[in-house]
C-alpha cells in the first residue's frame, strides 16, 4: 500500500508537468464523451421519453457509466492497454519484480488525462439531478447511494477488464476483444436496459454484468419497479464477478508463456 | 495502373490475416448496432413516427449505416502517413514515381474492400435478421450503389487529410479527433439528419459529410433524390481537388525541411 502511494503520487508530479496538453486532453475527452449523448439528446427533444424513462432518468445513467469508465482508466489503464505487455513480450519483466504483477500494473500509473469522463459525468449528474428535484422526484437517495454506485460500477468494470487482459495470456492481442467486453456493454449501460432485446439483456446481466452498474440499482432509486434489495445485489454482483475475475488471472498468470521474440 | 491494382490486392490480403480478430470486433460492433437499433424502437414503439420513420425503417436505416460505418470509420488512422513522416520513410514514399495521393488511394480501396466482405455485409446481414430487409426496387440498386462509392471516396478524403497534417503537426491526434467529432455530428450516424434540431440539421445536410451515411441510407430505404447524388458527387471533385493541391504543399514543406 505504501509503495502504491509512492508510485500513485510520482505519476501525479510527472503528468502535471505537462499542464497545457493535460488540460486540453481533459477537454477533448469531455466533448467527446458528450457527443456520444448526441443521439440521445436529438430524440428526447422530438419525444419525451426514451423506452419510458425521461431525459434526466436516461442522463443519470449515462453520467454514471461515463463516471465509472473514466475512474476504471484513471486507475488501472495499463489493464486496458494490456495487449503492449502481452504482444511486446513486457510482461516478463513485471513477473522478474518481487511485487505480485497486478498491483505493478496499476501502480504503474494514474492516468489523470482519462478524468474528462469522470468530470463530464458529474457535472450531467448534477444537472440531471437538479432537473429530476424540479419535478419533485426525491434525489436524496440517489445521491446518498452514489459512491456505492461509483464503487461497484468501476468494480465490474475492472473486473471485465482483467478478464479480457486475461485472455491476452493466450491470444496476445485482445484490442478486438474491447469492443466486445468494454465498449460496447458500457455504452449499452447508458441506456435503460429493457429496450434491448431478450438475448442482449441476458448477455448484460450475466456474462458481462454491466446492468447492475446503475440500471438495477436506478429502478428503485427512480422508482421503475424496482426494490430495495436491488441496491445491495450491485454490490454483490461487483465482489462476485471480482472474485471470479482473480481467479481467471492466476490461472492466466500461471499458464503464460512469453512471446519469446 | 497495374502497380495501384498490385498495391489494393497486397492490402486486402495483408488484412486477410486478421480476420479472425475481425470476426471477433464484429461481435462488438454487433452491440453497438443492437443498441442503436433498440434506442430508436424504445423510443418509437408501433406508433410514433419521426421524419416519416417508424420502428421498421428506423430499423433499417441504422442496420445500413452500421454497416456502412467500416467504409468510412474502419480505417487505419490517417493511413499511418503520421508515422512515416516521424520515422523518415515519407521522403521514400514521395520519391517513388507514382503519385502519392493515388498510393493512398489504392491502399483505401484494399482496405475497404475488405471491410466490406468481413465486416459490413456480415455486420449488416445479422442486424437484418432482426428488423428485417427493406424492400429496394431494382431501378434503385444502381444508384445505392453509387452512393455508397461515394462514400467511400469522401471517406478516403476525410481520412487522408487527417493524415496529411502530420506534414505539418507532426501528431495527428487533434485533427484525427475534430474529423471524427465532425463525422459522427454531422453524417448521419447516430441520428438521420433532418431530426437534428434547426440550423445544425440544414448545415449537417449541404456538409460533404452528409454524403458518408445519410444519403447511402436513405437510397437504401428507396427515397431518392436528386440532392442525394448531386451533393456527394459535387464535394468528391472539390475534396479531392483540396487533396491534390495540400499534397503539392505538403512534398514543398519536406523539401523545405530536407526530408
Amino acid at each position: 500500500m505504501n509503495l502504491y502511494w509512492k508510485l500513485f503520487k510520482a505519476s501525479i508530479k510527472s503528468q502535471m508537468e505537462y499542464k497545457a496538453a493535460f488540460l486540453m486532453e481533459l477537454l477533448v475527452f469531455m466533448i467527446l464523451q458528450a457527443l456520444d449523448f448526441l443521439l440521445v439528446a436529438a430524440i428526447l427533444l422530438k419525444f419525451d421519453t426514451v423506452g419510458g424513462w425521461n431525459l434526466y432518468e436516461v442522463g443519470c445513467l449515462f453520467a454514471v457509466a461515463s463516471m465509472v469508465r473514466s475512474l476504471y482508466r484513471v486507475f488501472a489503464n495499463d489493464i486496458h492497454n494490456f495487449e503492449k505487455y502481452t504482444a511486446n513480450g513486457e510482461f516478463d519483466q513485471l513477473l522478474t519484480r518481487p511485487v505480485s504483477p497486478l498491483t505493478l500494473l496499476i501502480a504503474r500509473g494514474v492516468y489523470w488525462n482519462q478524468i474528462g469522463g469522470f468530470l463530464q459525468g458529474a457535472l450531467m449528474l448534477g444537472l440531471c439531478l437538479w432537473g429530476l428535484h424540479g419535478q419533485g422526484v426525491a434525489i436524496g437517495p440517489a445521491l446518498l447511494y452514489l459512491p456505492v454506485s461509483l464503487f461497484s460500477g468501476t468494480i465490474i468494470v475492472f473486473s471485465l477488464g482483467l478478464a479480457t487482459a486475461t485472455i491476452g495470456f493466450w491470444t496476445v492481442r485482445i484490442n478486438e476483444f474491447l469492443a466486445f467486453t468494454h465498449y460496447g456493454p458500457l455504452n449499452a449501460a447508458s441506456y435503460p436496459l429493457h429496450i434491448y432485446p431478450g438475448w442482449l439483456r441476458g448477455i448484460l446481466f450475466t456474462l458481462i454484468p454491466v446492468a447492475f452498474i446503475t440500471y438495477v440499482p436506478a429502478l428503485y432509486l427512480f422508482d421503475k419497479g424496482g426494490a430495495f434489495w436491488y441496491l445491495i445485489v450491485s454490490p454483490l454482483v461487483a465482489l462476485l464477478a471480482m472474485g471470479v475475475t482473480w481467479k481467471f488471472w492466476g490461472f492466466g498468470i500461471k499458464h503464460y508463456h512469453s512471446t519469446g521474440s | 495502373m497495374h502497380f495501384y491494382l498490385t498495391l489494393f490486392r497486397k492490402t486486402y490480403v495483408r488484412n486477410f490475416q486478421y480476420r479472425i480478430a475481425a470476426l471477433i470486433n464484429n461481435f462488438g460492433s454487433l452491440i453497438f448496432g443492437f443498441m442503436y437499433i433498440a434506442i430508436w424502437q424504445g423510443t418509437l414503439g408501433s406508433s410514433r413516427r419521426v421524419i416519416g420513420f417508424g420502428s421498421d425503417e428506423m430499423g433499417w436505416y441504422m442496420a445500413f449505416v452500421q454497416g456502412v460505418f467500416f467504409l468510412t470509420m474502419g480505417l487505419p488512422r490517417g493511413f499511418r502517413i503520421d508515422e512515416a513522416v516521424r520515422s523518415g520513410e515519407i521522403s521514400l514514399q514521395l520519391m517513388r514515381p507514382v503519385s502519392f495521393l493515388g498510393y493512398y488511394a489504392a491502399q483505401c480501396f484494399g482496405f475497404q474492400v475488405y471491410n466490406i466482405i468481413f465486416r459490413s455485409l456480415p455486420v449488416y446481414i445479422i442486424l437484418s435478421l432482426f428488423v428485417g430487409f427493406p424492400a429496394v426496387h431494382a431501378a434503385n440498386l444502381p444508384l445505392v450503389l453509387f452512393s455508397v462509392l461515394f462514400s467511400m471516396v469522401l471517406a478516403f478524403l476525410m481520412t487522408y487529410f487527417v493524415g496529411i497534417t502530420a506534414f505539418w503537426t507532426n501528431s495527428i491526434r487533434w485533427s484525427f479527433i475534430v474529423q471524427y467529432t465532425l463525422i459522427m455530428t454531422f453524417s448521419g450516424f447516430l441520428v438521420p439528419l433532418p431530426i437534428l434540431p434547426g440550423w445544425l440539421s440544414t448545415i449537417s445536410l449541404y456538409s460533404p459529410y452528409a454524403g458518408m451515411h445519410y444519403f447511402p441510407a436513405m437510397f437504401m430505404l428507396g427515397r431518392v433524390s436528386w440532392e442525394g447524388i448531386l451533393l456527394p458527387l459535387f464535394w468528391c471533385v472539390a475534396l479531392t481537388w483540396l487533396a491534390v493541391w495540400l499534397t503539392r504543399l505538403a512534398r514543398r514543406k519536406v523539401e523545405v525541411q530536407g526530408g
